[in-house]
């Protein structure tokens, strides 16, 4: 095989492309999103259409997004935004737009506008005309694999590359890590285009090709969750039970179907393609998406996600000194209102039931019992007569690791007890958010927790593409050995 | 005999056959035959023969279950072979999604020849095939007189020296079919062995040098034309002047006398061949020409596959 016949095949593989109608279909409406993207202009505050007509985000958002109150913005007219808002935003477009448009759409759609490629170069009369040039069968055949892929390359340009370059034009945006999703979602692509060329050769039928291909798709992705569960579940019953030495259950073996659905689980896992992986890998070379949060500390994977309603926060104040502290300034008594969150070494301050008992002596006041995401703590309420003026004040006591946190409110009782204020305030403590105790609640998050191209076997990004590209050489070389094997 | 193109040596096909499926289907049965450089050669069968089966084996579309076949001298299905081959399959389904200039350009390339070649190639094709005015639009807009002629062309693209046309005249107008025979014509001037599987008995008679007639995977007759289409032993007199009387002259000598505008014809022997030609000279008749009556090749065709037993 020459270059000529080579640069022949891959020039079928493209009329056969840009011949296909779904492809066209696919890159018209892929050109919608580029097209805005080069259309419209965001920008820190304001939103701009075909650089003439500009909208403050906050004017879209009439709820008052992010004021932390969930009723009408105080002063809508001064709101700023809290930086990285934009980012934010486009960042949360750009991976809808890939993650679930391109991704999961493009893929079915994709999927089921080329499946027909090998069965059609196989029905009687194609494939005489064909198979009598002097290219080898495995040739052809990889030439149909190729041109499904040109498919997906040249739409993924499009539409990733296309939208990329219109977000850095018209909103000065530019995330190198979204380029990067075009090969991801060329290797998504790869896995499920090998299996239905095989299927194709196979059956001979384009129905069947789509149809197997389509049924595929979840039932892979269905194994790898069980998989991932089963390891999730156990993980937790294990870090429960270190954490409970007290309560370690007498080992017991685990029953045979368990065994044998694990078994068969993880072998699975380890020879099937891992296609979900491909979504993984590109979402790690993104940009961080940050969540727009009030405060984040990341050695605790602590987050306060709003300020508390109508207050604004200190800006010298310390989260590991005396406190994060918000103020507010209240019409009646005193003038203000104030809620700091602290957090301190176990080591200088004592264990977290040492200072609820010196708390309970000093107050003279029992805690409830509460909890800030999910975390057991202790709440203390009482009232202060500060200089004829009575002050509302509460303490919340919990633990993170090795560090006591305590948050006080501190405000007007009269004030602080409007119906209004308790709402904010219950919905400010609410806001506080530990990644841990999510993390634990969502068996799902363990999986992609531990992914990554440094992590064990089982979680390794390598490992998962050396294997995934395996089972595409595996899939494609059984197509070619049937393939070899037919007579027309 | 020139240089053998085609070798084909007691090869045997069986389909669906193996420990499941029991016996199979036997569409070759120890075929074998050898094709010269140059020559046109004719496959005749009815349906069921297993001349497309023959052709697929050498084109290694097909797999042989025994015997020996080669092109060029090297194992059929070898790429340097097949290099060297064109094919024109009965029924073919050409790329859809191409035009014919786009066809013929990809199938030049697949055969190795570069761009520069086929820029000078393609339209002298189309001309040739009458094909010229239509080769920009895409093959699925051809009607099928139109999607033969471009099949032809993509079948010569690279100037090969076999040329293997299965049905080349099928759907073609007479217009066509005489352009086809033209086509055929000037390949076997410039030396190429051209491969005609055909059902159109009148064609094969006009164009080929030699036939082989199948049916049920074996061969039943092999030869030229002219071998293969037996003298009837009736003979036409062309005479200088016709005179009246002639079926008392000659009339008793065979049988079935029939008169003509010009002279006669008559069933004889060669005997009766030579006293007939004596009288007609003592008669100071002058002969102009003696033909012997050949059965053409469909009734040969008939007369031989009727005699296979169902």
């Amino acid at each position: 095989m020459n270059r000529f016949t080579l640069k022949g095949l891959f020039l079928d593989a493209l009329y056969q492309v840009l011949d296909n109608l779904g492809f066209r279909i696919l890159l018209i409406l892929f050109l919608v999103p580029v097209a805005m993207s080069f259309l419209v202009s965001f920008g820190e505050q304001e939103v701009s259409f075909l650089w003439a007509w500009d909208l403050r985000y906050v004017d879209l958002i009439p709820d008052g997004f992010g004021s932390g109150s969930g009723g009408a913005m105080p002063n809508p007219g001064e709101y700023q935004l809290p930086p990285g808002f934009r980012d934010s935003l486009l960042q949360t477009i750009a991976t809808t737009l890939i993650d679930q448009v391109a991704d999961k759409f493009g893929l079915v759609f994709g999927i089921a506008a080329i499946s027909f490629y090998v069965p059609q170069m196989l029905e009687r009369g194609a494939a005489d005309v064909v198979f009598s040039k002097p290219v080898s069968r495995m040739a052809l055949f990889l030439s149909r694999y190729v041109a499904g892929l040109i498919f997906v390359g040249v739409l993924a340009l499009v539409l990733v590359g296309g939208t990329s370059l219109g977000l850095a034009v018209s909103s000065q945006y530019f995330d190198p890590g979204l380029l990067w999703s075009i090969v991801t979602l060329v290797y998504g692509f790869a896995i499920f285009h090998a299996i239905s060329c095989t299927i194709g050769v196979f059956t001979r039928n384009s129905i069947a090709s789509i149809l197997l291909t389509l049924v595929f798709m979840p039932v892979n992705c269905g194994l790898h969750k069980g998989w991932e569960s089963i390891v999730a579940s156990e993980r937790q019953e294990a870090d429960y039970y270190a954490r409970h030495p007290d309560k370690t259950p007498a080992i017991e073996e685990d029953s045979a179907a368990y065994a044998t659905l694990r078994t068969g689980l993880t072998v699975y896992h380890v020879l099937a393609p891992k296609s979900r992986d491909a979504t993984r890998i590109a979402q790690g070379w993104r940009k961080g998406f940050e969540p727009i949060a009030e405060f984040r500390d990341e050695d605790l994977g602590l987050e306060v996600l709003e300020p508390p309603a109508g207050f604004r926060r200190e800006p010298r104040s310390s989260f590991e000194g005396d406190g994060l502290e918000w103020l507010a300034a209240v019409p009646e008594g005193s003038g203000e209102a104030r809620w700091t969150l602290r957090s301190q070494d176990m080591e200088v301050i004592g264990t977290r039931s040492s200072l609820v008992k010196k708390l309970r002596k000093e107050l003279s006041v029992d805690p409830v019992r509460s909890d800030i995401s999910g975390r057991y703590t202790d709440r203390f309420e009482w009232v202060e007569d500060r200089g004829g003026e009575k002050r509302l004040r509460r303490r919340w006591v919990f633990q993170i690791n090795s560090r006591i946190l305590t948050l006080d409110y501190d405000a007007e009782a009269t004030w602080a007890r409007t119906p209004e204020q308790e709402t904010a305030a219950q919905k400010f403590v609410a806001s506080i958010q530990i990644e841990d105790a999510l993390a634990q609640q969502m068996s799902q998050a363990d999986y992609d927790s531990f992914f990554g191209w440094t992590a064990p076997w089982q979680f390794n990004a390598w490992f998962s593409v050396g294997t995934t590209i395996a089972f595409i050489v595996a899939v494609l070389a059984l197509g070619i050995a049937k393939l070899k094997r037919i007579d027309f | 005999m020139a240089e053998t193109i085609v070798s084909v040596r007691d090869v045997t096909k069986v389909y669906g056959g193996g420990l499941l499926r029991g016996g199979g289907f036997r569409a070759l049965d120890g075929i074998s035959i050898e094709v010269g450089r140059g020559q046109v050669f004719g496959l005749l069968g009815p349906n069921g023969a297993g001349k497309t089966t023959l052709v697929k084996i050498l084109l290694g579309l097909a797999r042989r279950t025994s015997g020996d076949a080669q092109l060029f001298g090297r194992p059929v299905g070898d790429a340097q072979a097949r290099m060297r081959v064109g094919y024109l399959p009965e029924g073919h389904r050409l790329p859809q999604y191409l035009t014919g200039i786009q066809m013929l350009e990809l199938f030049g390339m697949m055969c190795g020849r570069d761009r520069e070649y086929l820029r000078k190639r393609i339209p002298e094709l189309l001309e040739q095939v009458g094909m010229k005015d239509a080769a920009a639009r895409k093959i699925r807009e051809y009607s099928k007189g139109m999607t033969q002629r471009i099949g032809l062309a993509q079948a010569m693209i690279h100037e090969p020296d076999l040329v293997i046309l299965d049905e080349p005249t099928d759907g073609v107008d007479p217009v066509g079919r005489a352009a086809v025979r033209q086509i055929v014509q000037n390949l076997k001037e410039r030396g190429t062995t051209v491969f005609i599987n055909s059902h159109l008995l009148q064609e094969v008679e006009l164009i080929c040098d030699r036939v082989v007639i199948m049916a049920k995977g074996k061969i039943l007759r092999e030869g030229s034309i002219a071998e293969l289409t037996p003298r009837t032993g009736r003979y036409r007199f062309e005479l200088e002047p016709a005179p009246p009387l002639l079926a008392s002259l000659v009339g008793e000598l065979g049988s079935n006398f029939e008169a003509l505008p010009n002279g006669f014809e008559l069933q004889l022997s060669d005997a009766e061949l030579d006293q007939c030609v004596d009288r007609l000279r003592n008669a100071r008749i002058s002969i102009r020409g003696i033909t012997a009556r050949r059965l053409n090749l469909e009734q040969a065709f008939i007369q031989l596959v009727r005699k296979e037993p169902a």
